[in-house]
């Protein structure tokens, strides 16, 4: 009993440094993260990233494809693809990658596309938007 | 509204729900977090990882008895994902920090003294002493028989009680 007592005891002077709880900013952070999680945005971004990658992949393999078939001594460049054919490619993957695969279009297909070179970005992404 | 109607609106997806739950039990995550990753930044991302994992799990927070039991469980989790990570735990305990009332060296010495006590008699001497839960509560959020969550209290008691003398 007397060790329970020096217990007792220890534990009221143990009290005195009990921790507070987490600071109030990390509650403000754990639930705009839980909204992120419920509207599945978590799952999105990975979906984004699986989508710009089989895209990447698709466009280097259908490059390559047709540089093979054509003229291997030209600029590797689809000539007979234009702009409106791959803009069908990238509204195909436009449900799961919505805005993001626009501008994966920008980087990576658009510069690809005959006619539209020489040109900078923003007309590039100008030509997206019509 | 009680922990079990929190955790029917959660797992609908009410982050509400969520919120209430954290200002409920989030100083019991965060103590106990501290106990096992030894420092302040640590514990804040085990408790914000344990609260999405929560989350995460939803569909199965129609079986939890006990929510605090399982929101230690989701905590032991995520130190171990952090451990197989590599995240080393801090050398030098943080558990309790300085504030009114608290000299600055009675906390070195206090933090001293936790960090000499292995993990499992820390985490018992958390849960039992700041969070107030029965020997019974502390052996089912460790899943451990409840006699040795008590002689691990003891020891950890005798050792805390020649080091503090």
């Amino acid at each position: 009993m007397a060790e329970m007592k020096d217990f007792e005891d220890l534990e009221a002077h143990l009290i005195r440094y009990q921790p507070a709880g987490p600071p109030a900013d990390l509650r403000d952070t754990v639930m705009a993260l839980a909204s992120q999680v419920l509207r599945g945005r978590g799952l999105g971004v990975r979906w984004y990233a699986a989508a710009a990658t089989l895209l990447v992949a698709f466009n280097l393999a259908t490059e390559r494809y047709i540089c093979s078939r054509t003229a291997p001594e030209t600029p590797c460049l689809p000539p007979a693809t234009s702009m409106s054919e791959y803009r069908d490619v990238i509204a195909s993957l436009n449900g799961l990658a919505g805005e993001w695969s626009k501008w994966e279009a920008l980087l990576f297909v658009g510069p690809r596309a005959p006619g539209l070179r020489p040109t900078t970005p923003k007309d590039l992404f100008q030509e997206w938007e019509r | 509204m009680t922990d079990d109607e929190l955790l029917e609106r959660i797992s609908r997806g009410d982050v509400e729900a969520l919120a209430e739950l954290y200002d409920r039990h989030s100083g019991l995550v965060y103590q106990f977090a501290l106990a096992l990753v030894r420092s302040r930044d640590a514990a804040e991302e085990v408790v914000q990882e344990s609260f999405l994992g929560l989350l995460k799990s939803r569909s199965r927070l129609a079986s939890v008895r006990d929510i605090r039991s399982y929101l230690l469980r989701i905590v032991r989790n995520e130190v171990s994902h952090r451990r197989r990570r590599h995240e080393a735990d801090a050398s030098a305990l943080e558990v309790v920090e300085a504030r009114e009332g608290l000299s600055a060296k009675e906390v070195l010495e206090v933090n001293e003294v936790l960090a000499r006590l292995p993990e499992e008699q820390l985490t018992v001497v958390v849960l039992k002493v700041w969070q107030g839960m029965t020997f019974a509560e502390v052996a089912d959020a460790l899943d451990i028989p409840a006699n040795t969550a008590a002689s691990r209290y003891r020891y950890a008691m005798e050792k805390l009680r020649q080091w503090l003398r």
